[in-house]
């Protein structure tokens, strides 16, 4: 993943935690008829925010931290999914 | 002006006209009308959902559709998924003959033995971490990661862990299970397994 999109090697961090968030969201071998995470939990996730790692995110600016003038958006990198 | 995933807006970069700085796009074209409107969250295209889950196996896919194993995916066709192929798959997986699949389980109930392992990098990350630690439950093979600066916080790690799967689950984690390394012996590690 960090080879295609030509990421340096110190988002290994990001690479290896988002790695982790979809394989216990997508089947394997092991365990038959469910993913990891409905086996722990009990119950079915959802992959419908999932986003490709590394691509181009916009992220809002609270009102509070921009002014009139300033633009809504930041333009970032999608690097990782928050745990909570 | 359009605002778009840049997915899609690399798509169509090809039709657009310069003006200046602004870049036009005519949207009643029918090629950039369709890509526009085909490729939103919900988009069908195999690849872009490839790309979306971490470069998984197409396999999978078929898989998480027949069994209806996750919400919010939509429906492939099979012929669909047998012909793809990626090129970053292609250039980053390497052919290796996989595991033998195991049939005998140790395990029958989630907690009932944990694996673990601490990988080290001489790659510092952003944060400053160059160490990462894995629990696996053996019965789900659900994965935990965390990440270190030093081998010395495996001890901390270790006890968040337990202490958010064990309120999780109601019980407690009866093995665990490392290669038996350094990081797995300090002083207070040793103590607590006492």
């Amino acid at each position: 993943m960090l080879n295609e999109k030509n990421l340096p090697n110190y988002f290994w961090v990001e690479a290896v935690a988002t790695i982790v968030y979809i394989m216990n969201r997508t089947p394997t071998a092991v365990v038959h008829g469910m993913t990891l995470e409905e086996k722990f939990t009990s119950k079915k996730p959802d992959v419908l925010h999932l986003t490709v790692f590394g691509y181009i995110a916009y992220v809002h600016v609270p009102d509070d931290k921009r002014s009139k003038l300033d633009p809504k958006v930041e333009k970032c990198i999608f690097i990782r999914y928050c745990s909570k | 002006m359009f605002c778009g995933r840049h997915e899609e807006l690399s798509q169509i970069d090809y039709k657009r006209e310069k003006n200046g700085r602004m870049f036009t796009l005519d949207v009643n074209m029918l090629e950039v009308n369709s890509m526009l409107f085909t490729h939103g969250k919900g988009t069908r295209d195999i690849r872009i959902w490839h790309k979306r889950v971490g470069h998984d196996n197409f396999q999978h896919f078929k898989l998480m559709e027949k069994q209806n194993l996750v919400g919010g995916l939509p429906k492939f066709g099979i012929k669909e998924v047998m012909t793809k192929v990626c090129e970053a798959c292609q250039l980053g997986k390497q052919a290796r003959h996989p595991f033998p699949i195991e049939t005998t389980h140790v395990s029958s109930k989630p907690l009932e033995m944990i694996h673990s392992n601490v990988w080290t990098t001489k790659i510092e990350s952003i944060g400053g971490c160059r160490y990462h630690m894995i629990f696996i439950d053996d019965h789900t093979r659900k994965v935990w990661v965390y990440f270190m600066k030093h081998k010395g916080e495996v001890f901390q790690h270790f006890l968040n862990f337990k202490t958010m799967v064990e309120k999780d689950k109601g019980v407690s984690i009866k093995c665990l299970r490392f290669n038996g390394r350094g990081e797995y012996f300090s002083n207070e590690f040793s103590k607590y397994m006492k």
